[in-house]
């Protein structure tokens, strides 16, 4: 396995846990209505969620450094690490048309979406989005 | 265009080199193992760049180690 291989596995596997934990935590904290109106508990889940794609991100990254005389990056990791951004993409898309489409029939009659909605996007689709960067190295890898 | 082959001798001439391991033979050329493993399998084909530093590693030219088959 190539350590970009390997980075972008653990990356991946760490951050579906992350997710499942904060997932988790947001429901028994007491869900979106807590978040709307407590603030300390809103804050604590942002820096959860901040931690976790600063953790995602140095995990992703390509690692140019040399151990011993092997190389740990070459231009294969490269040319696999420049077509991850297209799984990226559509997971994106994906994810905002998923909220979007959920978020407007559950509220249609109320003619508005509560304010903290958005915020939530935001988290989830910068998590997926990282989590995505991973999963499209893993595709990359399977098939070069 | 797109139906064209790049085929390499590498794994051959691995063996003629005094069995040169796949590890070496990436530090030599400046590429991991997993490069030189997809290469021998024809999944990748490398730059012009790398093509040349793998035919250096073996102290041939690059028409030696690699064919165009389009």
């Amino acid at each position: 396995m190539a350590p970009l291989q390997k980075r972008a596995l653990i990356a991946l596997v760490l951050g579906l846990v992350w997710t499942a934990i904060l997932v988790i935590l947001f429901v028994r904290v007491g869900g979106i209505e807590k978040f709307s109106t407590d603030a300390t508990s809103r804050i604590l889940l942002t820096l959860s969620f901040v931690a976790m794609l600063i953790a995602n991100m140095f995990l992703g990254a390509p690692w140019k450094a040399r151990y011993g005389r092997a190389v740990e990056v070459d231009e294969r990791d490269m040319e696999i690490l420049k077509r991850a951004p297209q799984v990226q993409l559509l997971a994106i898309m994906l994810t905002l048309a998923a909220w979007v489409i959920g978020l407007t029939e559950y509220y249609w009659d109320q003619g508005s979406i509560p304010i903290m909605w958005p915020y939530l996007m935001m988290f989830s689709t910068l998590i997926v989005s990282t989590l995505a960067q991973s999963l499209g190295v893993l595709i990359g890898y399977r098939r070069s | 265009m797109g139906d064209a082959v790049i085929r390499n001798s590498i794994r051959r001439l691995r063996f003629d080199h005094d069995e040169m391991t796949q590890e070496e033979l990436g530090r030599l050329a400046g590429c991991t193992r997993q490069t030189i493993i997809s290469l021998e399998q024809g999944k990748y084909v490398p730059s012009l760049e790398l093509a040349f530093r793998i035919a250096r590693a073996f102290d041939t030219t690059i028409e030696d180690v690699f064919e165009f088959d389009g």
